[in-house]
C-alpha cells in the first residue's frame, strides 16, 4: 500500500518524519484528511492536533500552534510555526498561552484577520495540549 | 633595567589576564555551541518556507499586487537598513567590520539611508559617527527571542509599506565557520521570491501547476510572505549571534597564546636579571675577599 511522506518542521528543528498511511490535518477552516494521491495544494493550518495513521495503529499526535502544509500526492510536508510531541508539550505553558490568547481577545478593540486567526491557533493549539494532558 | 620585583609584578597581572581571557574563551565556545544548534535548527525551515514562497508567487499572475510586500518600487529614495552587531566589544574586527561596510554602503549609494541598529555597538557607531538613524532595535540578545524577533519584522514591514523607505535591507555577519565571519548585505523588503541553488526542480509542488488552495491563494500569501520575512529576519540575527561568539572565541583563544608568550618573555627577562643579581653580589663578595688578603 502506497503511503505519505509525513515531515513536521518548525523554526526550533524538525520535530516528525514519518511514512504514514493517513493524515488530518488541523485545517485553519476545519480538519483535513489525506491520503496517498492526494492532489496537490497548499492549506493554511490552524491550531490543534495533527493525527496519523501508520500500519493501522494511531501514531502519536503532534499539537501543532498555525502554520502552513503542502500537500503532494506522495507526502505532506507542514510548516508550523509551533509543534510539539505529547512528552514536550508543556501544560503550564499552555495554560500561559490560552489565557494571554484570551485577554488578547477581550482586550482588543479592533484586530485584523492575522491577529485573530492568531488567537484562534493559539487558543486551539493551548486546549489540545491540556486536553491531552488529562485536564 | 626593571627590577626583579618589578618584572614578577608584571607576570602576576598577565597571568591573571591570562586567566581571564581563557575564561571568556570557554565561555563563549559554550554559548557557540547553542547559538550554533538554533541557527542550525532554523535552517530546514528557512530552506521549506522559501521553496514555498517561490512556488506559492510562481502561480501567482501579478505578483506585485498580489501581495505589498512584494511590489517594487520604480524609484528608491530611502533605504532602511537592519544593521546587526553585537552588544560587547572584546570580539575582535566583529563589529568595526561591520560598521565600514555599512559606512562604505551608505557612501555608495545615491538613495538616502537610513540605519535601524540592532546590537549596542552598532547604535553607539551610529550616534558616534551622525549616521541616519531611524528605529533603534536595542540589544541583539534578547532580539533572538520569538516575540522581539516579530516585533522588529513588524516594525520593518510598517516602515516599507507606510512609504518611509523604499527598501529594507540587513547588514549582518554571517557565520561561515567558527573561524570566519564575513559581513553580509541581504535584501529584505521587497521580497523576491528566487530560487536557491539547490532546488531547481523541487520547487513545484508535485510538478504540477492545478493546485488547490485552502481558504484561498490571497489568504496564504498573506500567511507566508510575511513569515517569510520574518524568518529572514530571524535568521540575520541567530547567524550573527553565533558569529558572535565565534568572532569572541578566536579573539580570546589568540589574546590567551599571546598573553602565554609574554609571560615566557617576561620569565626570560626575570631569570636574567636574577642572574645578573646573583652576578653582582658574588662579584661583590669576591672583591670583598680578594680585599682582605
Amino acid at each position: 500500500m502506497a503511503t505519505i511522506k509525513l515531515e513536521v518542521v518548525t523554526p526550533r528543528g524538525k520535530v516528525l518524519d514519518v511514512e504514514a498511511d493517513s493524515v488530518t490535518a488541523p485545517g485553519a477552516l476545519g480538519e483535513l484528511g489525506v491520503l496517498p494521491e492526494h492532489r496537490p495544494g497548499l492549506v493554511m493550518l490552524g491550531g490543534g492536533e495533527l493525527r496519523y495513521e501508520r500500519g493501522g495503529a494511531e501514531g502519536e499526535p503532534v499539537f501543532i500552534r498555525g502554520g502552513v502544509a503542502e500537500i503532494r500526492p506522495d507526502g505532506v510536508l507542514v510548516l508550523a510555526d509551533e509543534a510539539r510531541t505529547p512528552a514536550n508539550a508543556d501544560k503550564d505553558r499552555a495554560e500561559a498561552i490560552l489565557e494571554k490568547a484570551m485577554a488578547a481577545r477581550d482586550q482588543a478593540t479592533y484586530l485584523d484577520d492575522a491577529e485573530l486567526q492568531r488567537i484562534a491557533n493559539d487558543r486551539a493549539y493551548a486546549e489540545a495540549v491540556l486536553k491531552v494532558a488529562g485536564h | 633595567m626593571p627590577s626583579l620585583k618589578d618584572i614578577r609584578k608584571r607576570i602576576g597581572t598577565v597571568k591573571n589576564t591570562q586567566k581571564i581571557t581563557r575564561a571568556m574563551k570557554l565561555v563563549s565556545a559554550a554559548k557557540l555551541k547553542r547559538a550554533q544548534d538554533a541557527m542550525l535548527m532554523l535552517r530546514p525551515y528557512a530552506e521549506k518556507h522559501r521553496e514555498m514562497l517561490v512556488s506559492l508567487a510562481a502561480q501567482v499572475v501579478d505578483g506585485a499586487s498580489a501581495h505589498p510586500l512584494l511590489a517594487r518600487r520604480e524609484e528608491v529614495k530611502r533605504i532602511g537598513v537592519l544593521a546587526i552587531t553585537s552588544d560587547r566589544g572584546m570580539c575582535g574586527a566583529f563589529n568595526a567590520q561591520l560598521q565600514k561596510a555599512v559606512a562604505r554602503y551608505i557612501e555608495e549609494q545615491d538613495a538616502e539611508v537610513i540605519v535601524n541598529p540592532l546590537g549596542r555597538r552598532m547604535a553607539l557607531y551610529a550616534r558616534k559617527n551622525a549616521l541616519p538613524t531611524g528605529e533603534k532595535f536595542g540589544e541583539v540578545i534578547p532580539a533572538a527571542a520569538d516575540d522581539r524577533v516579530r516585533e522588529i519584522t513588524e516594525r520593518l514591514v510598517d516602515l516599507f509599506i507606510e512609504g518611509e523607505v523604499d527598501e529594507v535591507v540587513i547588514f549582518s555577519n554571517r557565520f561561515i565557520s567558527a573561524l570566519t565571519q564575513t559581513p553580509t548585505m541581504m535584501p529584505l523588503l521587497p521580497v523576491v521570491p528566487e530560487q536557491g541553488d539547490d532546488e531547481a526542480a523541487g520547487a513545484d509542488i508535485g510538478g504540477s501547476s492545478d493546485l488547490f488552495y485552502e481558504p484561498d491563494q490571497t489568504s496564504l500569501l498573506q500567511y507566508v510572505v510575511p513569515r517569510y520575512v520574518e524568518v529572514q529576519v530571524r535568521q540575520a540575527i541567530l547567524e550573527s549571534i553565533a558569529a558572535e561568539h565565534a568572532a569572541r572565541m578566536n579573539a580570546m583563544s589568540s589574546a590567551t597564546d599571546n598573553a602565554g608568550e609574554m609571560i615566557k618573555t617576561l620569565t626570560l627577562q626575570m631569570n636574567r636579571a636574577r642572574q645578573a643579581a646573583i652576578t653582582t653580589e658574588l662579584m661583590e663578595i669576591i672583591g670583598g675577599a680578594e680585599a682582605l688578603k
